[in-house]
Order: structure tokens, then sequence, then C-alpha cells
């Protein structure tokens, strides 16, 4: 197990090293045509970018929609997407876009500028309710907007039809990677009104597939947009089928029905050291950070000596090396690989644990109640919390519920710890510890923190941002950090040989299924 | 017997009434909220008090429940909190899914159910009797989920005969729904076998078989004409009150097999506390099993004539 376990840090090292992403290029011309099979193990709760507050969502409506601008297809960098170019002004307060010509959403209509505009207008209107208002309120007039006191956003002014000026309340430097977000994704007016509350149902964007059908819980079928203005996709058409359990998928995988597939978790090893497949097989570190809260609200969590005690007990090797050999054990809230991470060694020490305990007059332990969702895994790591935690006189009673019993607890501050995780929306530190460190969840506040968060969201300087990362997660443990960061988990895709150009990228809107193809005289030889 | 049918529909209305009552209640008193499903982690108070008030999931329980009967009653079920479906053509897709599956599941079930239990009742105490008997026993302890992927294992990879999972195109496709069916059966029938068996058992035991015997008539004749009429009606009860709860879905073998079926559709929803959704799913569930249990009663004129509802 250690040696798997050894080689799968390695392979995983080797995938930071060269890059957020991976594209499978091969040295042969791309062809045209042909249907590409994949799946999702869950329908999608929409294909309103207004709405897609899910992942599952946000992957699919890239597909349809396209933004502003997006994530690079190699790297995190963020490169012009609808915006053929733009000017950054007063200090990151003012953000010009200048739109791309000539390009027309599914339905005909020509973008303009208008379309922006009402786009982030639909965002911010009350009735909408979009749960996605928390991406932009630094845009002037959202508040004013989503009051129902005025009719237009302020901060989004038409310049003219190919021209768009973004004026936001304070400087942001983080405005352009916020718009990557699926609720940056732009809309049709006429589309919108046209389907009203069936809009979900019927995506029209400008972006390289259009809508053919959905039957929810079954499948979506998506076609090439033979007019996208970055050039028609290389596959003719794409089927997404819904299968809900892992070991089927990669069942219909094997019998060729689907042509790249997640590996699942407890089939990894074997996959991984097959000879037929290991070839076909990628790995990429998700941008994820797994761990367990302590609410200083609950005695004696409020302690930071106890907190750090918990700290030294938790050996998060241990759960990596017994539950999730692929996964990295974590020693703060940044995803390896990801800048901004800091130096500090793992914590895992159960002698000075007990002398924590013992100095902080709790040398017998105490009772703590640990909150976990129903998931087999958030179980499994439980135990694990369990026995670690015993070891040092903590007595863990596992108070397991279904998700959303578990997440309204957690929500309104009732758990005093629990085991949760942050995925990235975008690949930035400042999304992690802001999101972390800032949370109404727990009653961690520090102004120090505070300070530097704010610090964050205004420098574009990568150094910068890095020293400023690094200094919020060392404050953080000094103060007695109110997270026990865990692990960071990877994925494993397997794919045919006869797909080239697949993209792997730690970013769920980054792949539009722009660069995929299909060698179809080599799946015919190996399908027949 | 018109009449008694009459009566019948017209009760279906208090009982409707009723779970859509307690659905409501239940779903009051359950703790968890679809508006922090929706948000995820994102959610601060004031988003999440707009979608409430939005939602309208803030107004009394009570005025909730006349708001969606007075909706019902006209035909709108609403529309999902979450994907903004309407939940009355969600149900349309959903419901000829399920009634595929649950058709085929209670046929292949009902035929193998009812065939290894009278051989078991005629060879009673025979190796074949010992043998049906423990295969049922096998069959009704296997967990569905495990039966279902050694199908697969089976008959998909290594044989190659039958689809691995999905409907397939079109609108029937049997292919398609051999493995489900037989997953979804399979317990039933082995209950089915050890039920008829021991029906059979006391029919073939009654005077009028012995009388029948005694008059020359060929044994199989005695077997299925005079034994299985009379133990009939407990089994068609049985299979009725079965085929409806698989017509409220089976979330294990659609699960499997991802069949786009009622029963992950509603699980899915009472994960998302998506109130819309349950409602709408029990509503159409109960309805669905008040029907079934009248077409039971009216099956029991049909076998035995001695009964009458006039």
């Amino acid at each position: 197990m250690k040696k798997l376990s050894s080689l799968g840090l390695l392979f995983l090292l080797i995938l930071f090293l060269s890059g957020v992403s991976q594209i499978a290029f091969a040295a042969e011309n791309p062809q045209y045509g042909g249907t590409l099979h994949l799946s999702n193990d869950a329908d999608w709760d929409t294909l309103d970018p207004a709405y897609a507050s899910g992942f599952d969502a946000g992957e699919m409506a890239v597909k349809f929609y396209d933004g502003l601008v997006r994530f690079d297809f190699s790297s995190n960098k963020i490169v012009a997407d609808l915006a053929e170019s733009w000017e950054v002004k007063n200090n990151n307060q003012n953000f010009i876009f200048h739109l791309r010509k000539g390009v027309k959403f599914h339905n005909g209509v020509e973008f303009t500028a208008q379309d922006v505009k009402y786009t982030f207008e639909r965002l911010y209107d009350p009735e909408v309710a979009s749960p996605g208002t928390w991406v932009y309120p630094m845009i002037k007039g959202t508040a004013a907007k989503l009051a129902g006191e005025s009719a237009e956003l302020a901060g989004v002014k038409v310049i003219d039809d190919y021209t768009i000026e973004f004026d936001l309340s304070e400087p942001f430097g983080l405005f352009l990677t916020h718009l990557t977000l699926p609720y940056g994704l732009i809309v049709n007016q006429s589309a919108v009104e046209k389907y009203g509350a069936d809009f979900s149902q019927h995506p029209v964007g400008t972006g390289p597939f259009k809508f053919v059908e959905w039957e929810h819980d079954n499948k979506l079928v998506m076609k090439a947009n033979q007019d996208y203005w970055a050039g028609r996709p290389y596959v003719d058409q794409v089927i997404y089928r819904v299968i809900p359990q892992p070991l089927t998928d990669i069942a219909e995988f094997e019998a060729n029905n689907l042509d790249r597939t997640v590996v699942p978790e407890e089939e990894r090893e074997r996959w991984l050291n097959d000879p037929e497949w290991s070839d076909y097989i990628t790995t990429i570190a998700d941008l994820s950070t797994y761990y367990l809260a302590l609410n200083s609200d609950f005695e004696p969590l409020d302690n930071p000596q106890v907190r750090e005690a918990i700290n030294y007990a938790i050996d998060s090797k241990t759960i990596t090396d017994s539950l999730f050999p692929y996964y990295v054990a974590a020693n703060d809230a940044i995803p390896e690989g990801m800048p901004g991470g800091s130096d500090l060694p793992i914590k895992a020490d159960p002698e000075k644990a007990k002398q924590l305990l013992t100095e902080a007059g709790y040398p017998d332990g105490f009772e703590l109640d640990i909150w976990v969702s129903d998931s087999s895994t958030s179980v499994r790591v439980g135990g694990v919390l369990q026995a670690l935690l015993g070891r040092v006189g903590i007595q863990v009673n596992l108070i397991k519920n279904d998700w959303s019993v578990f997440y309204n607890t957690v929500k309104n501050g009732n758990a005093p710890a629990y085991y949760l995780s942050w995925w990235a929306d975008y690949a930035d530190p400042y999304n992690f510890l802001n999101a972390l460190y800032t949370t109404d969840r727990i009653p961690f506040n520090n102004q120090e923190i505070n300070s530097l968060l704010k610090e964050m969201t205004i420098t574009t300087d990568t150094d910068q941002r890095i020293r400023l990362s690094q200094q919020i997660i060392k404050l953080a443990d000094q103060v007695g950090d109110p997270y026990i960061y865990l692990y960071h988990t990877s994925t494993s895709y397997v794919k045919h040989p006869w797909v080239k150009g697949d993209l792997y990228h730690q970013m769920y809107t980054a792949d539009k299924l722009l660069t995929w193809w299909i060698d179809q005289d080599l799946k015919a030889e190996s399908t027949n | 017997m018109i009449q008694y049918i009459l009566r019948r529909l017209l009760l279906i209305i208090p009982v409707l009434l009723g779970v859509l009552f307690l659905t409501f209640v239940l779903m009051y008193l359950v703790p968890g909220d679809p508006v922090l499903t929706m948000l995820g982690q994102h959610a601060d108070d004031d988003i999440i008090q707009r979608m409430r008030t939005e939602l309208h999931l803030d107004d009394p329980w009570y005025q909730q429940f006349f708001s969606y009967l007075n909706r019902t009653i006209r035909g709108d079920l609403g529309r999902s909190y979450i994907s903004h479906v309407d939940v009355t053509t969600a149900l349309k897709q959903k419901i000829p899914n399920t009634f595929k599956l649950a058709l085929a599941a209670i046929i292949v079930s009902t035929i193998m159910g009812i065939a290894i239990g009278i051989i078991s009742a005629v060879y009673k105490n025979s190796w074949l009797d010992h043998l049906a008997m423990t295969v049922a026993l096998l069959f009704i302890s296997t967990p569905v989920f495990w039966f279902g992927m050694l199908l697969i294992y089976l008959f998909s990879m290594t044989l190659g005969w039958t689809p691995v999972s999905g409907m397939g195109e079109g609108s029937f496709n049997l292919k398609h729904l051999i493995l489900p069916a037989l997953t979804l059966g399979s317990r039933f029938a082995a209950f089915l076998a050890r039920y008829t068996r021991s029906v059979m058992l006391e029919v073939i035991s009654e005077d009028y078989i012995r009388t029948a015997r005694a008059k020359g008539v060929k044994e199989s004749l005695v077997i299925l004409k005079h034994g299985l009429r009379n133990a009939l009606i407990p089994i068609v009860t049985v299979v009725g009150m079965n085929f409806a709860s698989l017509l409220n879905g089976s979330v294990l073998t659609e699960t499997i097999f991802a069949w786009p079926g009622f029963g992950r559709y509603l699980v899915t929803a009472i994960k998302k506390r998506d109130f819309q959704v349950i409602a709408g799913c029990v509503w159409i569930g109960a309805l669905i099993f008040v029907f079934v249990n009248l077409i039971v009663d009216i099956i029991y004129v049909m076998l035995d004539p001695r009964i009458s509802y006039d």
C-alpha cells in the first residue's frame, strides 16, 4: 500500500509540475465528424447560467454559452472569449471590453453589448432569484438592482454595440477571474423571453455546441455549431448519458459505449496497474481541500490550545495511507500545485497533543460531536478521525445525517465539529482562504487575516498574492487554526485509444470540447 | 358492480387529500432546506432569505398546503425548486419508463414464481421441491445491487448478450429491459414461489380436489383448473400489491441500470428537499396504488363468481 501511495504521489507530482491541464495532442491531423459518448453521474440541475451553482451545471453550460473571457485550455491563464480585448483602468476598478463582431447566438440573433448588459441585469433581477449574486457584488448598482430600487445596473455601461464598460465600487483584482464563472456566460434576451420558465430546457448561447435534446436522468444530446466564431468543434455530436452508478459506468466504457470516463475510486488500483489501459489513463489533481472544522462557539473548542492539540492528534497521512492512497495528505488549505501553499509540516504527534490537552486542563480528554454527511466517504473518514482522536483521549461521537440535515446544522453553526470540503470556483488561493476564514459557519473573525484577504482582492501581482496567501495560512496556524486540513483529491480518467485531443483541466468551466476528435478508422478497427 | 366502482372512485378523493396532507406535515417537520441544497456553500443569509421568499417557503405550512391544493386541482403540480422543470412534464417522462420496467418485472416474476410454486407443491418433499425452495431462499436473501451487477458482468460483459444499462433508442427496447426486469423481479419471483407452494398445498388437500381425483379427472386438470384457480385469489392480491409497489419506482434497480424512472426521481427530490417534486410524486404514487387496488378487487369477481360487491 505504501508503495502504491508513493507511486500515486509521484504521478501527481509530475502532473503538477507539467502544468494545470493536459491536452492529449497527437501528431496526427484532427479529423472532423463522429459522435463523442460521455457520461455524468447525475442529471444536471439546470442549463441556465443564472442558476448554474453546481459544478455539473457549470461544466455543461460552457458547451452552449461563451463568456467575455475564459480559461486557456492548457493553463489557468485567462484568455479572450467573446471579448476580443480589454482595458483595465483606475487600479482594477474599471474594465472596458471590446467585443467580437459577427458572433451569432444559436437562434441567429447577433451578439452585441446589449446582451452583456442584459445578462448581468438578469442576474441581479430580484424576480430571477439567482444563486450567483455573490459573484459580482463589486459591480456598482448591484445592491440597488437586487433590492428592486433600480431597473438598470449602474455599473454596466454600453458604450456602443461592441464596447462595454464595467464600473466597480472598489478595486477588485480578481474581476476577470470571476468572469470565468458560469454566471458570467452571456445569454440572449429574446431567447430568455421566448422560453420563459423553460429557458433552462432550451439553452441558446453563442457556444460551440447547439442543444438537441435533454431527457432528464437519461441523456443530453448536443450537435456541433457549424458557425462557431472560433471554428466548429471536430466532433459532429456529443451524447452525454446519466449513469449514477460508477461500476455501471465503467462497464459501459469497457463495452465501448463511452469514449472516456472517470475510473471509480474503488477500481483505481486495478485500472492504473492494467498494462492494457495504463497508457490511456490521465490523473489530474483536483482543486479541493477536505477538512475538519472546529467551532469555537462550543467548549472546549474555544481554547486555541485544544484546537492545536486536535491538529497534532490527527495525522492526515494516516488518512490518505489507509483510505485514499492516490490522494495527497494536506498540510494547509491550498491544494498541491496551486501557488500560495505554505511549508507548514503535517502535525502528527499524539504525545504533543496529550501534552497540549493537559496544559489546557483536559488531561483525560473530552467528548466531541463530529458531524458528517451520510456518504460512504464521510463515514469512513469519520471512523479514522474517531480512532486518531481516541488515541489522545478525545471520545468522538459521529453524528451522521443526510446532506440536507447535515448542511443545515453546519450552516446554522449548530455543529461543534464537522467534516466538509471546499472545491475551487477558480484557481486562486483567495477562493479557498476567503471561503474558509470569512464563513459564518464558524465564529472565526481575525482582523489581521481579514485585512490580508482584502489586500488579496486588490493586487494582481502574482508574487504578492502568494506572499499574502502564505501569511494568512501561517497566521491562522499561530492563533489555533479552526480547520484541520486532511487531504486533497485527484481524479483518474480513462479513454479509448481512438479519442484524441482530450482535455484535462483543473477548472470545471475550461473544457468546451473544442479540442476533442475521434480517429474514426481506429475506432472502426478496434470495435469490429 | 358499477355502483361499487363509482363508490371506490369517490373514495379516492379523501384518500388523496389525506396523503397530501400527511406529506405536507411530514415535509414541514423533517429538517433540511431546499434553498441550501440549491445555493451550496456560497449561500449567504441575504440570498437564502430572498430565495425562501421567492419560493414561498416562509409561508405557514397550511398556507403552502392550500395554495398547492388549489394549483393541483387545476392540474398544475408546480415546478421543481432545483431544476425549475415542470413536475407534470417530468412525471410524463418517468411514469412510462417505470411502467415498462414494472410490467416486465411483474410478468417475469409471476410466471416464474407461480410455475415454480406449483411444481414444488405437486412434488412436495422431493429433491425438486428442495432445490426450488433453496434457490428461492437464495434469491430472497440476495441483495438487489449485487445481483444486478452480477447479471451485468455475466450477460453484458462476459457473454455480450445484453446491453449494460440504459433504455436504448426508441420507445420500446426489449434487449435493454431484460436485465433490469430480472433484477427487479427475482426477489418477488422467489417470494411468490414460496407463497404459491404454501397456498397450493393447502388447496390440494381440500375435499373437492380429492373428489376430482376420485372421479378420474386428469392430474394436470386437477392441479391447474381446480387447484390453481382456487389458489389464485390470495396470489392475485400479493401480485397486485407488488405491482403497485413496483410502479412507485425501484431506486436500486433504476440506479444500477441507469433507468430514468419514477423511483430515482423521487429519491433525488427527497435528498434535495425538492418539495414540489416530492408532493407530485407522492400524489401520483398514491393514485397508482389506489387504482391497482381497485383493479385487484375487480379481478377477484372474475376469478370467483361467489364474490359480489352488489
